[in-house]
């Protein structure tokens, strides 16, 4: 059975003040056990993303105790809510939030950069590197942002948010601006990292994603008003050794790998180099060199 | 906290480097400030310099005696400037040459009474037909043949003044020959200076020093017996006195020797200094101070503008990344990692500004030095006050809107559209 992870007792977020102020969230009482799948849904306004935020550690309640791993969060300073931020929380957004100046290597190794660890950046890429082969992405690493589709875009975001192997993932409608085909796609993923023993908290406005779920949570002015667990407790997936590493991949990685969404411009491999410059190659020369040692380490091993 | 140094620099580089267009013209603002700040530099340390040098080739036991007041420098300088004649303002005296040279460990001393005139000489045209040839504002130094053992003066031919107080002789710069006389060589010719005819017994070499701490540009002044010029002129007033000493080792107790005989001799006026050795400055350095430093601050004022223009593209830069400060606290950037961000973006502007400001500066003083005597005076000081502004002005200017970018809110950097 899953401890809880996250505690939310009396919560209430208002915005504005006196009589003029609305409430997004009034007296939200919520526990989330490690493992659950929740999906939450509701109609515009009621509160979800603004529940997803204060989980995040993006905002903060204006009433009301929020207990992350036991811990009360309203006596964490901001670095450190930053910090749980690159390492303990993973955010999923619908907009994918990608810095577009980045490729999507730089994107995904984003959160280590800010762990505050002591990584290298070369060990900081081959993690990203690792990551991005489980979502078959390694041929897009030195592309930027614009020049994916919708659903590599996505993937590339959930890429982020597990890059630093990070205990709760909080997607807010991460299918939303996808289409069918690559929303399944997404959805898939989401399942294996739920599966892997991960909590996962999803915002979303299709019904038909909540197969997915062990827990749905419909939302109405800011309180829940329906609550219902598809799977009990202690058949929550608990968590086992998350390693990204090729290893891994070559043991659990059974099933096929979903059809590779092909971007609306296409791209030959010989362009992907031009269109990113000299800085690119190189990085890709020394990225193969360090995976070569890498590799040639773990068969030592 | 980790620093992330590496990182940001990095970062900041990749943005700067995205937008050169942007970033030339931001970074060319500091620039002409620092290449203003460094020509001034340069300038003043060129000047210093050959005045050192001179006066380290005149040997130690120099030492100079000037007029002055007890003025502070600002007020003696402002005086100076609007006393309308700074010759007016001397109170040494050829009297003041003699109790000098009385004094036990003096070698020789000699007077420098700078005047300028209009001299007169004979000349003969195309036809050979004589004709007086008249030349305004010719400098004409009263001094003795004691100054060839105080100056390391290099006659082409014949010899400086002569013996006698009372000799009507002369002594012409190269240049000043060619003017008057229109040749090079005019030993033995004669010309007209306050009604009295001279003689030319020696022709100087050509020094091209115009810069020095007599004052004198040396190619362009003919020199004369300074008593016989006092008996022609009322208003000569002697500028300053170069003194040598026997040897070096009593400099100190020398110079406080020739201050109190000449407080004596003037009954107790004592506006007047007595230098040797490196605190030899040229005369008019107060007047150059005052100069540079208005200049400075011009300079400066264009380094604010400069920063200015900074700090408005930092905050245009802030304005267009607000979405990715929200995306890189999204994944756990703090605030300081966004500060530092943008505070290593705008130093790096400044201090490339601050870099192409000092090539820029030194090649307007190269340029100068082709039309002037100023040659670029390079320094590890004058590398460094570069260094330090375009630090210090990347850093306050940037300040700012890196703190804007700090403060933003997560959630509402998430909405922002542009």
């Amino acid at each position: 059975m899953g401890n809880i992870v996250i505690e939310l007792k009396s919560l209430s977020r208002s915005y504005g003040y006196g009589e003029g102020a609305t409430y997004a969230l009034k007296d939200f009482d919520l526990e989330v056990r490690r493992g659950e799948f929740i999906m939450i849904m509701g109609p515009s306004g009621c509160g979800k993303t603004t529940l997803l935020n204060i989980i995040g550690l993006l905002d903060r309640p204006n009433f009301g105790s929020y207990m992350l791993d036991g811990e009360p969060v309203a006596r964490l300073s901001s670095r450190k809510k930053a910090h749980l931020r690159s390492t303990k929380i993973g955010l999923i957004f619908q907009d994918f939030n990608l810095i577009p100046s980045l490729n999507v290597l730089d994107n995904v190794a984003l959160p280590l950069t800010y762990a505050g660890n002591s990584k290298s950046k070369s060990k900081r890429y081959i993690a990203a590197d690792d990551i991005l082969r489980r979502f078959h992405l390694e041929k897009r690493e030195y592309f930027l942002p614009f020049q994916l589709s919708g659903g590599q875009k996505q993937r590339v975001a959930i890429a982020r948010s597990l890059v630093s192997k990070p205990e709760i993932i909080l997607a807010d409608e991460p299918t939303g601006n996808l289409d069918s085909r690559s929303a399944h796609v997404v959805m898939e993923e989401l399942k294996s990292i739920h599966e892997e023993g991960n909590t996962i908290i999803m915002v979303t406005h299709n019904p038909s994603l909540t197969t997915y779920a062990t827990r749905v949570i419909h939302m109405l002015d800011g309180q829940i008003d329906k609550d219902v667990k598809t799977v009990a407790d202690q058949d929550l997936p608990q968590p086992v050794s998350i390693h990204f590493g090729r290893a891994n991949l070559d043991q659990a990685d059974h099933t096929e790998p979903p059809e590779d969404i092909t971007p609306d411009i296409s791209i030959p491999i010989e362009e992907e180099v031009k269109v990113n410059g000299k800085r690119k190659k190189n990085s890709s020369r020394k990225l193969k060199k360090l995976q070569k040692k890498s590799s040639k380490k773990k068969e030592v091993l | 906290m980790s620093l992330l140094l590496g990182t940001h620099y990095r970062l900041a580089y990749d943005q700067v480097t995205r937008n050169r267009g942007r970033s030339f013209l931001t970074g060319l603002g500091i620039a002409i400030g620092v290449a203003s700040i460094i020509l001034i530099l340069s300038l003043m340390g060129s000047i210093r310099n050959m005045v050192s040098t001179q006066v380290e080739s005149a040997g130690s036991s120099l030492i100079v005696v000037r007029p002055s007041t007890n003025q502070s420098q600002v007020d003696s300088i402002l005086s100076d400037l609007t006393a309308g004649n700074q010759y007016l303002t001397s109170n040494l005296s050829l009297n003041d040459v003699k109790t000098i040279k009385s004094i036990d460990g003096i070698s020789s001393a000699a007077p420098i009474a700078t005047t300028v005139t209009t001299l007169s000489a004979e000349r003969l045209d195309d036809n050979d037909k004589p004709y007086t040839f008249t030349l305004d504002s010719a400098a004409l130094v009263g001094t003795t043949q004691d100054f060839t053992a105080v100056e390391n003066l290099t006659l082409k031919s014949g010899t400086f003044l002569s013996s006698s107080e009372k000799s009507n002789t002369a002594t012409i710069g190269h240049n000043l020959s060619l003017k008057l006389f229109g040749t090079g060589d005019s030993i033995g010719r004669t010309f007209t200076a306050f009604g009295a005819k001279f003689f030319i017994t020696g022709l100087l070499q050509t020094e091209s020093e115009p810069v020095n701490y007599n004052n004198i540009d040396f190619d362009n002044t003919v020199f004369v017996n300074a008593d016989y010029l006092d008996s022609l002129s009322a208003t000569l007033q002697v500028q300053q006195i170069n003194v040598r000493a026997k040897n070096t080792d009593r400099l100190a107790s020398l110079s406080e020797e020739i201050k109190s005989k000449l407080k004596e001799a003037k009954k107790g006026d004592t506006n007047f200094t007595v230098t040797y050795g490196e605190n030899i400055q040229h005369p008019a350095s107060n007047f150059f101070s005052l100069i540079s430093g208005m200049l400075t601050i011009v300079a400066g004022i264009s380094l604010i503008v400069g920063g200015i223009g900074i700090m408005n593209i930092m905050l245009v830069s802030v304005a267009e990344r607000t979405r990715e400060i929200g995306i890189r606290k999204s994944v756990g950037a703090t605030a300081g990692n966004i500060l530092l961000q943008f505070l290593f973006e705008s130093l790096i502007l400044s201090t490339l500004g601050g870099v192409g400001g000092l090539a820029l500066g030194y090649i307007l003083a190269f340029l100068l030095s082709v039309i002037t005597p100023f040659s670029p005076y390079v320094d590890i000081n004058i590398l460094m006050i570069t260094l330090t502004t375009s630090v210090a002005v990347g850093l306050i200017f940037g300040i700012y809107p890196a703190i804007r970018a700090a403060r933003k809110n997560p959630i509402d950097s998430l909405r922002y559209y542009r």
